[in-house]
């Protein structure tokens, strides 16, 4: 383990925690919640929710489906016919600027504030 | 440029794509198994194999590999992390191990792959996952680097008539 090693060991891990400590610190779990639905780079949908809205809808393109679940202010995609189901091993996201994505549908979903 | 160079150019290439097979079914992000091939080349030959061993790596994976996004995204990830693995390996010679090599290789495929996400998806809230992708490349990095130093004197003492050093 030479020098150079241990710099770039320092680096990544500075940089990483140092994002996550900023993410931390920045969260801000509003009430009223708007969910943003991208599909092949266009905007699709918007679904406002707060925490007691509870839905599962299904986002249906030519390269797929993914069915998204809204339970107690929190988002969650439950099932997709994707290949690597990456996008259902997140799990929930609830926080304003969190986002799932599903690389082989083209499909983005985010939580955003509710300002209007 | 021998024979038997050429020969092994190509195994190596097999091996690559195989352990890329591999890796689609282990479902931990930022491991790039093939940066062990990757690694081995630019240690015993130079950074020309290596590049060639890559390019043949992803014409191999055009054979099994069924979403071009994965395609773009190890594509993107592979250059990039090759150009700075050779970038570090070269400018810091003795003072860095093939373990800091090979953290440098899949810091840069993980930030490569991000980046070819964006571009497929036109979107920056995958750079949401920066943070975790950059720990975890952390810990695949010297995996992989401890796997290829392990392999690396076998390697050499297998293949000693077609290795330039």
């Amino acid at each position: 383990m030479k020098i150079i090693d241990k710099y770039i060991i320092g680096t990544i891990l500075i940089t990483s925690l140092s994002i996550i400590l900023c993410r931390v610190l920045t969260f801000k779990n509003y009430d009223q919640k708007i969910l943003e639905i991208y599909v092949n780079n266009n905007f699709y949908q918007e679904i406002k929710f707060d925490n007691n809205t509870a839905k599962t809808f299904m986002i249906t393109s030519d390269l797929g489906w993914n069915k998204i679940e809204i339970k107690s202010g929190r988002v969650q995609i439950s099932d997709s016919d994707c290949i690597d189901k990456a996008c259902i091993k997140i799990g929930f996201i609830e926080n304003s600027g969190e986002s799932i994505v599903c690389l082989p549908h083209r499909m983005v979903v985010k939580v955003s504030e509710d300002r209007r | 440029m021998n024979i038997k160079k050429i020969f092994l150019l190509c195994i190596m290439a097999g091996e690559a794509s195989l352990l890329f097979f591999i890796e689609s079914y282990i479902p931990i992000p930022g491991l790039a198994l093939s940066n062990i091939i990757i690694l081995l080349a630019l240690y015993c030959y130079s950074y020309w194999e290596a590049l060639i061993i890559l390019l043949l790596k992803l014409i191999i994976s055009l054979i099994f590999i069924r979403t071009p996004s994965i395609l773009f995204c190890s594509a993107v990830g592979g250059l990039l992390s090759l150009y700075f693995m050779n970038l570090f390996k070269s400018s810091f010679k003795e003072n860095i191990s093939m373990i800091g090599v090979s953290l440098v290789g899949s810091t840069f495929q993980n930030i490569g792959g991000i980046i070819a996400a964006i571009i497929i998806l036109q979107n920056l809230s995958i750079l949401f996952y920066l943070p975790i992708i950059l720990l975890s490349s952390l810990f695949t990095g010297l995996f992989i680097g401890l796997a290829a130093k392990l392999t690396l004197k076998k390697f050499l003492k297998l293949n000693q008539s077609s290795v330039t050093h």
